[in-house]
């Protein structure tokens, strides 16, 4: 394929491939606590990473991965202090996020491309130091999930139950959160930090109309997004498009196309 | 005698006003303790300071001979909600795939034949073994109950809490949930605490009453009770013939 001889594309590709797979484990999860919202939140605090990154002239990627895990943390004191409206936390966090980083871009007057290409995503931006951070950090967060997998779907499924049955749930949220946060800020290279939240939902949004089980739910929520990003970046190179959007529409199209076919299964 | 579970004292309540004062009771080994009292008196707290869900204002608890605060090993303790009839019903998972989580099994996310095989055995002791690869949103409220039975049995405790299982199931599954108790006591060697409206079901089997009312908490052994107890307790007699 012509496509996989340029360089910038093959690491858009492992970049993207990588991404696929624990943005839709991470989002099955975030669906099911009935937090969609969380990516939302997450990565609009990492713009602000992103904004302070450019202004203060490190990596962005990194401002981005810190400033999203202390959002994670500050989301889960939040979540306690407001029990019964745990939606408040999110709405918060967002809003500071965002608050937050159009003051950091005014300030370093940073509306540039470079600011563009990580609100929407971009396939050239991804450089081989960029790769490396997004495989190793995609790898600590795969096996980080399968270290907490069975804590987790029992918590999601009944909190309480898991609780007497003996399994820190305080520590498992909080560590949970934080491997959002991550994935949120890996994601941001190559979806955007606008869409990124998409490609933790959509897939999910999927795989529970299909699922039937967990591991199947998983599974299938994991190939809609890879088929996601493969064409998504495939026609983000043929027709000049951002990746972002792509990949973002290519899932939406997915989603409707299961939903009008179960719809029709059902009548 | 070995006491399971031991509350020395304890005192509690919410916003500064008390609810339960000074009560002392314990729990030995194979005993069958049903908690009763009208609504709103203080039963669940009652069984989440046990829990150590609450922390008591006075007094403390100790399970298995251990402080509650210091308490870990949960293996032993088994916890039944009346969750079963307020789950997310599209949950995306199989009955098998719940019970299995009941293994404690936490480094195996996926399970393993073993684990499965392990599932399918608790389900068939439930009388639910046919539906194992369903999905738990679709059996009803009674059949989830069963599975939930089964998952909190595959962990093999040696004490179940139950708080209030049979709320919102219908009058058939509720009498063959108790009877399905009664077999698993025998089998299991369970000691039973539990919180139930279900009057006549739960004082024809246990062996210790809780009364919890507004007269504090008295425990009483269940032959002893009598319906000048239980209107004592209720304010009114409420103690039929099943």
């Amino acid at each position: 394929m012509d496509i996989l001889s340029y360089s910038f594309m093959q690491r858009a590709f492992a970049a993207g491939i990588m991404i696929a797979i624990i943005c839709p484990v991470i989002g099955t999860f975030i669906v099911l606590r009935r937090m969609s919202m969380i990516g939302d939140a997450l990565s609009h605090v990492s713009l602000a990473g992103v904004a302070l990154g450019m202004l203060l002239g490190f990596n962005p990627f990194w401002g981005a991965l810190i400033m999203s895990a202390v959002a994670a943390v500050f989301i889960e004191y939040l979540r306690n202090y407001f029990k019964k409206y745990a939606e408040i936390s999110l709405a918060v966090v967002m809003s500071g996020g965002i608050g937050l980083a159009t003051i950091l871009i005014s300030l370093g007057r940073a509306f540039n491309v470079d600011l563009f290409s990580y609100l929407f995503g971009s396939i050239v931006a991804v450089t081989d130091s960029d790769l490396k951070l997004i495989l190793c950090v995609g790898i600590f967060i795969i096996l980080s999930m399968v270290f907490i997998y069975r804590k987790l779907f029992y918590m999601t499924f009944d909190e309480e139950a898991a609780r007497f049955s003996g399994i820190n749930t305080g520590a498992v949220n909080i560590f949970f959160t934080i491997l959002t946060a991550l994935t949120v800020a890996l994601s941001i290279r190559v979806v955007g930090t606008l869409l990124v939240s998409s490609l933790m939902v959509i897939p999910a949004a999927v795989s529970i109309q299909l699922g039937k089980s967990f591991k199947s739910t998983m599974a299938i929520s994991v190939a809609v997004a890879v088929v996601s990003v493969v064409a998504g970046l495939v026609s983000s190179f043929v027709w000049d498009l951002a990746p972002g959007g792509t990949i973002v529409i290519a899932s939406v199209i997915i989603l409707a196309v299961v939903l009008l076919t179960k719809r029709r299964a059902d009548k | 005698m070995d006491k399971v579970l031991e509350m020395n004292n304890i005192t509690f309540g919410y916003n500064d006003i008390p609810v339960l004062k000074d009560v002392s009771f314990y729990v030995e080994r194979g005993d069958y303790m049903a908690i009763i009292g009208p609504n709103g008196a203080a039963k669940s707290t009652l069984m989440k300071l046990a829990l150590g869900e609450l922390n008591p204002w006075k007094g403390s608890v100790r399970l298995f001979g251990r402080d509650i605060k210091k308490f870990k090993e949960w293996g032993r303790v088994g916890y039944l909600s009346q969750y079963a009839t307020h789950i997310n019903t599209s949950f995306p998972a199989t009955v098998e795939e719940i019970v299995m989580t009941g293994t404690r099994e936490w480094l195996r996310p996926f399970g393993g034949g073993d684990l499965r095989k392990k599932a399918g055995n608790m389900l068939d002791t439930v009388g639910m073994g046919n539906v194992r690869h369903k999905l738990i949103g679709d059996l009803s409220g009674g059949q989830r109950q069963r599975v939930f039975l089964a998952r909190l049995l595959i962990g093999s405790p040696e004490i179940i809490f139950m708080d209030e299982p049979t709320t919102g199931i219908d009058a058939i599954a509720q009498a063959e949930f108790y009877k399905l108790l009664d077999d698993l006591r025998k089998v299991y060697n369970l000691t039973i605490v539990i919180v139930s409206h279900d009057i006549n079901s739960v004082l024809k089997r246990a062996n210790k009453v809780a009364c919890v009312g507004k007269n504090g908490v008295h425990v009483h052994n269940s032959p002893n009770l009598t319906q000048q107890h239980l209107a004592e307790v209720f304010g009114y007699g409420i103690y039929g013939e099943e």
